[in-house]
């Protein structure tokens, strides 16, 4: 339990660091893709070349993930402060946000079969015949 | 800029820490974290029903309290940064599933990834159009480009390219929850039974919610899910920011 809590505070402040250094690289360079995005690239290559996820580091990403929704709360609270935006723009918002998201929903999942379920089905046996 | 000045703009992050009373500071955080437990408790009995998603009834405590107690949402807002700021280290996270299906990603190649293109550029621009024919001002055209990556990526590329970073949050959570909740229904009627194209769709088209959504229907699904998330919000907050900023 203690190794456990230590390795996630270890793994924790790695990942605080990367995302400060993202920020920082972010400013300094006007770097145009975003702070979040530069981390994860650099965490990514770090993997990369480590070749393994070293287990301070998914010690503390997995909790980290599995609550995210926690750490999105402050931006989600914005939509009490534009509510009128809302109103004013209920019918336009409807349409992009449902019938869109369907549609688009549904052409990917018409092009992932087709390219796809072949592919599946040939690692899906080799898997089974494997065992 | 000098390494100083962009120290400063690092170190700017987090002054509403130093700017609000550390005893509503303290508390608010407390409350918050307390009606979060309560809100996925709720989720999880629900057996992960998508339009009861953590962040939709939180929301909907949180502002319920805030009128009760007639308390400002500007000021909440700030009293929870710390929250916020640890939003960064979560994101980067992101990078530890990305790297467990890189291998899966190296095995089936363009094929995995044309779903994923298809999904990350029909969604924003079929948006666009809905918004754009309605006649909406154009931050909010902007802001629902970014609607179908992970929200963290979605807040900083929406204030990269014009559009309200706040908005986005609500409308990629919003457009999560539909992707969710229709995607068993879509399944039956394009017949498509390949749980890698079922992954890769939720994934892509509605980001965190669709890959929980995915993990519902199987580990593979959900594995897939992950690769779609991750491919398209990256890819998305990497080339909107050059087209429009």
């Amino acid at each position: 339990m203690l190794k456990l809590t230590f390795s996630f505070v270890v793994g924790f402040v790695i990942l605080c660091a990367i995302s400060l250094l993202s920020q920082f690289l972010f400013y300094h360079f006007s770097i145009p893709i975003p702070p979040a995005l530069i981390g994860i690239l650099l965490l990514l290559i770090l993997l990369v070349l480590l070749k393994k996820v070293p287990r301070a580091i998914s010690n503390a990403a997995r909790p980290m993930l599995s609550h995210m929704a926690l750490f999105l709360i402050p931006a989600m609270v914005s939509v009490l402060l534009y509510m009128e935006v809302f109103a004013e723009q209920a019918l336009a918002l409807l349409l992009a946000i449902v019938v869109s998201t369907a549609l688009s929903l549904a052409l990917t999942l018409w092009a992932g079969h087709k390219l796809l379920s072949r592919v599946e089905r040939k690692l899906e046996d080799r898997a089974n015949h494997g065992r | 800029m000098g390494a100083e000045d962009s120290l400063f703009h690092v170190a700017k992050l987090f002054q509403p820490l130093w700017s609000i009373s550390l005893t509503y500071l303290i508390s608010s955080v407390l409350v918050t974290f307390g009606i979060y437990l309560v809100a996925r408790k709720l989720y999880l009995l629900s057996h992960q029903h998508s339009l009861l998603h953590p962040l939709v009834t939180a929301t909907v405590c949180i502002g319920l309290v805030l009128h009760v107690l007639d308390l400002g949402v500007e000021e909440y807002k700030q009293s929870i940064s710390l929250l916020d700021l640890l939003l960064g280290p979560a994101t980067v996270a992101l990078a530890v599933p990305l790297y467990h299906q890189l291998s899966t990603l190296r095995q089936l190649g363009f094929k995995a990834l044309l779903p994923i293109v298809i999904g990350g550029t029909l969604a924003p621009i079929l948006a666009w159009c809905s918004v754009y024919i309605l006649d909406a001002n154009t931050s909010l055209q902007m802001t629902i480009l970014v609607k179908s990556i992970t929200t963290p990526l979605a807040i900083g590329t929406a204030e990269l390219i014009g559009g309200l970073p706040e908005l986005s949050a609500v409308i990629v959570i919003l457009t999560g929850i539909v992707g969710a909740t229709f995607a068993p229904w879509l399944i039956l009627l394009t017949k498509a039974d390949s749980q890698y194209a079922q992954g890769l769709a939720l994934g892509s088209v509605a980001h965190v919610v669709g890959t929980t959504k995915a993990l519902s229907i199987s580990e593979t699904c959900g594995a897939f899910a992950t690769l779609g998330l991750c491919i398209n919000g990256v890819l998305t907050a990497f080339i909107l920011p050059l087209l429009f900023s």
